[in-house]
């Protein structure tokens, strides 16, 4: 351990420890020194964003904090050069009106602007100019779907990016039952350039009260505990008439309120480099309904959608790339208890066959989940799946279940199927109530740990720390880890980031109460 | 402000015709008129506005509020209505009849947060605008929201203003002849759901603001109602001084640091968790029951942290922190604690709830195989200061339960069915009374274009609910048990069970609505002054209109 430093902040109640160490690597292609940094805040749970507000190359952290007496703040810890990040953080205030906060690259000025949303207006600022009199610049007029700020917390958002890739930030912003694009240029300038609204226009208003499912409970000596469930569909009419009464209408709630939409996904989806948006809502057959409108670089996207089609709506629906080919497809995994089925539908020419999938698979586990690899030998796709298993002998005799790990390979398919039908290789991990701890992550196999161009499989230990394990080029899983960070905290959540412009990936780690930065030294 | 303005709200009005009532139910007679009313309207209310005895019909869209006014002959929804159109700064409104010499409902706007304005109804005609108070403190960015902020807060029967402010709910306590004191804040406990970043296809952007009002009641016992606000960061009791020209005092009368107790009992570090009793985690609840536990008639504090029990009493004045009189302890895991009579002597006693051990390895066998839980009362009597340092009584609850996986199961099983029945429930029910015999109910059906009525129906539901009613609880007996396998057993799943009532029956009543019925709902509603129910059915809301049927009983 090269230098251990400790300091309270005081005055925002956050702690953090400024810790460079050095890991002992159970191989040596594993990276072996990394700067550790430690926050400690009170919702510890809450967003973290990274990014690079001062255009130095390194991102730094950014979290909102709250003071009663104060109100909101963020709190940034700026990266210094060797990796680690400033103890005591910049604080910009956050005005009351704002609503929420993004980052993105606006003025000449290296580094990330903050965009501020009100409920009727986009603003910028720069954290490099104190206070917001000079700094503040009006961008755009817009009502916002969200009209009151929450005072104790800051809303992120993070989907802000240049959608038509002409080298200036662009803003898709959610609005008063509508989307509006707006097309960004030189000068923070910004048009609207398409409007378009995700709820299905040919229908009524979704109705603002859910079904009624009435619950009656009754004992009685022949039948004992007797649940009597009935069940009413909401209707368009629901909470739309009301018998005023001027004593009964003291209602519980100054105010009660709720807008919502379906909230449109930017894709790629399609041959062209543009991104497009996809969106899911209700059809008038009373059905789901994919919803997807193709981005033209000059107008922008339609205000009807460019194609639909109807969907079973039944699980989960994911949009991700299963092929391989950097355009979406949609994957749905349904199914009762554990037998779990999931369809692959693949995106073809930027739309899908919905009512065909290319193929079906069929698992017997509980809380299966998949994740869309490519082959380290050739780039292939490949299928992992991860599920629960409760064999009851097992938890009889030692109270134990059973996580499964299944890798699917694709040079054995079926024409017009991904993966092969059988899994290439299968692992399988008993987990007693000893090793709970290592329940508390999924392993995954997204992230390449020691910067070898090869996915790596890492995961949380029975002990509560985290390690990685190779995956060969016949997707086997090693047996024995080759790198382990032990930290005096249980990791309970790990993500792999680039915080800085080398090539070595860096971590962030959540423990119970504080999470771990960790930036790989050279 | 004109009639006929935006007449594009309300496109069409027809027909109005009598049905009378056919055989068994020759007394129901209705007066039948269709309507078309726009998509976008959002709230229809039904209030006298003009003091003429018959309600009227109050649509809100975006900030256009409209009145049709009834009249002998029912509606005309053509031409006999006024509206108003509110200006962008109009953040909320409301009906009132506060500001009414007349007691009929007025129709009240917060505009910008900082100015009440009320409109009062003449004949058939909105008058300009009054303003109620101006100068206020109040903050809602923008929005046009239903706001219930007119309130008679201190019971003196003059109508208050609840505003919302930053955090906090402003009060501006009314005198009666047009003037208010001055403004209270009190800590607001807005609830809030924002959600602005999506990934996924299946979640939704937007935002659901839910602002509770603040529990009035007469905390010491001294005859007028006093302000509790509680927050997650504190319990604020202004106790009122009813003699004062300042109702409310300025601060709290007294305050509990909720902030301060859930940092000293609730912080949670899952690395010092006991894996072999997690129920141990009990220790970090808190709780604060504000309760008359002496019998003096003024509240006392109960306040549990974990398993240590503290009770202050409540004074005319505020409350006596100085000194817990007393302080009890409970070893084991305390679930919660209640205040009940057990004893029958008048006086609320404590009931200790406690649960026993249960660890990750019970948890994992639960998984598979079906298992049990002992739930434990202990009730420690009440003697009029103070609670006995020894329970007198223990009631075990034996919680049974099958395996978390059968629950998964039937869960799944559940819903399908559920489902299956939301795909086939197409037949609309509601209850009314529409016969001048009110001891029983009677049952309306929208069926096959046409609206069915079954006399006299529906028993009135008995909403009273014993202590303890679903353990079955008697004083005499101490052992309980839950068995939720055989209650999963017994779970009967119906559609709509008003239909069960009438199967095989004839209607005594079918009125032909003449249209047809594309998405329906029924809606018994008091329009005229006749004092039966009338009925609005709609018969399709789309995405540009909202049609129906109004049967007004003759």
């Amino acid at each position: 351990m090269k230098q251990n430093t400790k300091k309270l902040n005081s005055a925002s109640g956050t702690l953090v420890t400024i810790v460079t160490l050095t890991l002992l690597p159970l191989f040596c292609f594993a990276q072996s020194n990394y700067v550790a940094f430690e926050l400690l805040r009170d919702n510890n749970w809450s967003t973290i964003v990274t990014e690079d507000v001062n255009g130095d190359g390194g991102k730094d952290i950014i979290v909102s904090n709250y003071r009663p007496g104060i109100g909101r703040e963020l709190h940034i810890f700026h990266q210094q050069p060797d990796g680690s990040f400033s103890s005591i953080p910049q604080r910009i205030e956050i005005k009351t009106e704002i609503i929420a906060v993004g980052f993105a690259d606006l003025r000449p000025e290296p580094g990330m602007e903050l965009v501020l949303f009100t409920s009727s207006a986009v603003f910028s600022l720069s954290t490099a100019s104190e206070g917001y009199a000079g700094n503040i610049k009006q961008l755009l007029q817009w009502d916002l779907i969200a009209t009151v700020p929450d005072l104790e917390q800051v809303q992120f958002i993070d989907s802000i990016t240049d959608i038509n890739n002409d080298g200036f930030v662009d803003l898709l912003l959610p609005g008063d039952g509508v989307y509006g694009f707006f097309k960004g240029s030189e000068h923070e300038e910004f048009e609207l350039v398409s409007r378009f609204s995700t709820n299905n226009e040919n229908l009524p208003p979704p109705p603002t009260f859910d079904d009624e499912i009435s619950v009656d409970l009754s004992i009685n000596a022949e039948e004992g505990v007797v649940i009597d469930l009935s069940f009413q569909a909401a209707t368009p009419y629901n909470g739309l008439v009301e018998q005023w009464n001027e004593q009964a209408s003291e209602s519980k709630y100054l105010m009660n309120n709720e807008q919502w939409m379906p909230s449109a996904i930017l894709a790629n989806l399609n041959d062209d480099d543009l991104v497009d948006i996809v969106y899911l809502n209700v059809g008038e057959d009373g059905l789901g309904q994919l919803n997807i409108h193709y981005q033209d670089a000059t107008t922008g996207f339609n205000d009807k959608p460019d194609w639909y089609g109807s969907i079973n709506t039944e699980g989960d629906l994911r949009l991700i790339d299963m092929n391989q080919d950097q355009r979406l497809d949609l994957l749905r995994v349904s199914g009762d208890g554990k037998d779990r089925s999931a369809r692959f539908f693949i995106n073809k020419d930027g739309h899908f066959t919905l009512d065909q999938p290319s193929q079906i698979m069929r698992f017997s586990g509980y809380d299966v989940r998949l994740n869309f690899l490519t082959s380290n030998l050739d780039s292939t796709p490949v299928l992992n799946v991860s599920y629960y298993t409760i064999p009851i002998v097992d938890v009889i005799r030692n109270a134990s279940i059973n996580r499964v790990q299944l890798m699917y390979g694709s040079d054995k398919v079926e024409p017009g199927q991904l993966f092969n039908r059988r899994p290439d290789t299968a692992m399988e991990e008993s987990f007693s109530a000893a090793d709970v701890l290592g329940l508390s992550g999924e392993m995954s196999m997204q992230f390449d740990v020691d910067g070898d161009g090869v996915n790596d499989a890492l995961y949380v230990t029975k002990d509560g720390t985290l390690a990685a394990k190779k995956i060969d080029s016949k997707l086997r899983i090693a047996d024995q880890p080759f790198w382990e960070y032990i930290s005096s905290r249980t990791v309970f959540e790990f993500k792999v980031l680039q915080l800085n412009t080398d090539d070595n990936p860096d971590l962030m780690l959540r423990h119970g109460t504080t999470t771990t930065m960790l930036v790989a030294a050279p | 402000m004109s009639c006929c303005s935006h007449s594009s709200a309300f496109l069409y009005l027809g027909l109005c015709l009598t049905i009378p009532g056919l055989v068994a139910a020759d007394e129901l007679s209705f007066t039948q008129q269709t309507f078309q009313l726009s998509a976008d309207v959002e709230h229809m209310i039904i209030a006298d506005t003009n003091s003429d005895g018959l309600n009227d019909l109050i649509t809100v869209r975006d900030h256009v509020i409209r009145v049709y006014f009834q009249d002998a002959t029912g509606f005309n929804f053509e031409s006999g209505f006024d509206e108003l159109e509110l200006t962008a700064d109009a953040v909320g409104w409301n009906i009132s009849s506060a500001y009414s010499d007349s007691g009929s409902a007025s129709i009240v706007a917060l505009i910008d947060g900082t100015e009440v304005l009320v409109w009062h109804i003449k004949d058939q005609t909105i008058q300009p605008p009054q303003v109620v108070k101006s100068g206020l403190d109040g903050y809602l960015s923008k929005g046009f929201y239903r706001l219930h902020f007119n309130r008679d807060v201190n019971g003196d029967g003059h109508t208050d203003l609840v505003i919302p402010g930053v955090g906090v709910l402003n009060i501006y306590v009314s005198d009666g002849d047009g003037h208010y004191q001055p403004k209270l804040s009190v800590q607001s406990d807005t609830r809030m759901r924002t959600n602005l970043n999506s990934t996924q296809l299946e979640r939704r952007i937007g935002q659901e603001i839910r602002i509770p009002l603040m529990e009035l009641r007469d905390v010491n016992s001294d005859g007028f109602d006093d302000l509790i606000s509680r927050t997650d960061e504190r319990l604020d009791v202004f106790l009122a001084d009813g003699d004062s020209k300042q109702y409310f005092p300025a601060t709290p009368s007294y305050t509990l640091d909720i902030a301060e107790i859930e940092q000293r009992v609730s912080y949670f570090d899952i690395d010092d968790v006991d894996f072999s009793n997690l129920t141990g985690l009990l220790s970090m609840v808190h709780e604060e029951i504000l309760e008359d536990i002496d019998g003096d008639g003024i509240d006392d504090l109960l306040l549990r942290e974990g398993g240590k029990i503290s009770l202050y009493a409540g004074t005319i004045d505020g409350m006596n922190f100085e000194q817990a009189r007393q302080v009890l302890r409970s070893g084991g895991n305390v679930l919660t604690t209640f205040l009940f009579d057990e004893n029958e002597d008048g006086l609320k006693d404590l009931w200790l709830w406690r649960v026993e051990s249960i660890s990750v390895g019970d948890i994992f066998v639960w998984l598979a195989l079906s298992g049990s839980i002992a739930i434990e009362a202990f009730i420690y009597p009440n003697d009029g200061e103070r609670f006995a340092r020894r329970p007198s009584r223990k009631i075990t609850v034996n919680l049974k339960f099958p395996s978390a996986i059968r629950l998964a199961t039937t869960a799944f099983a559940i819903m399908d069915d559920m489902k299956e029945y939301e795909a086939s429930e197409t037949v609309q029910t509601s209850v009314a009374n529409l016969d001048r015999d009110l001891s029983k109910e009677d049952l309306l059906v929208l069926i096959n274009s046409q609206l069915q009525i079954f006399l006299n129906q529906i028993e009135p539901k008995d909403d009273s609910i014993d202590f303890l009613e679903t353990l079955d609880y008697d004083r005499n007996r101490d052992e309980y048990e839950i068995d939720i396998r055989k209650a999963i057993n017994a779970i009967r799943i119906g559609g709509n069970p008003h239909l069960d009532l009438i199967q095989d029956r004839a209607a005594d009543l079918s009125i032909d609505l003449q249209a047809e019925v594309v998405i329906g709902a029924i809606i018994p509603l008091q329009l005229n002054d006749d004092g039966l129910d009338d009925v609005l059915v709609f018969t399709e809301r789309n995405a540009s209109h909202i049609k129906g049927i109004l049967l007004l009983s003759n």
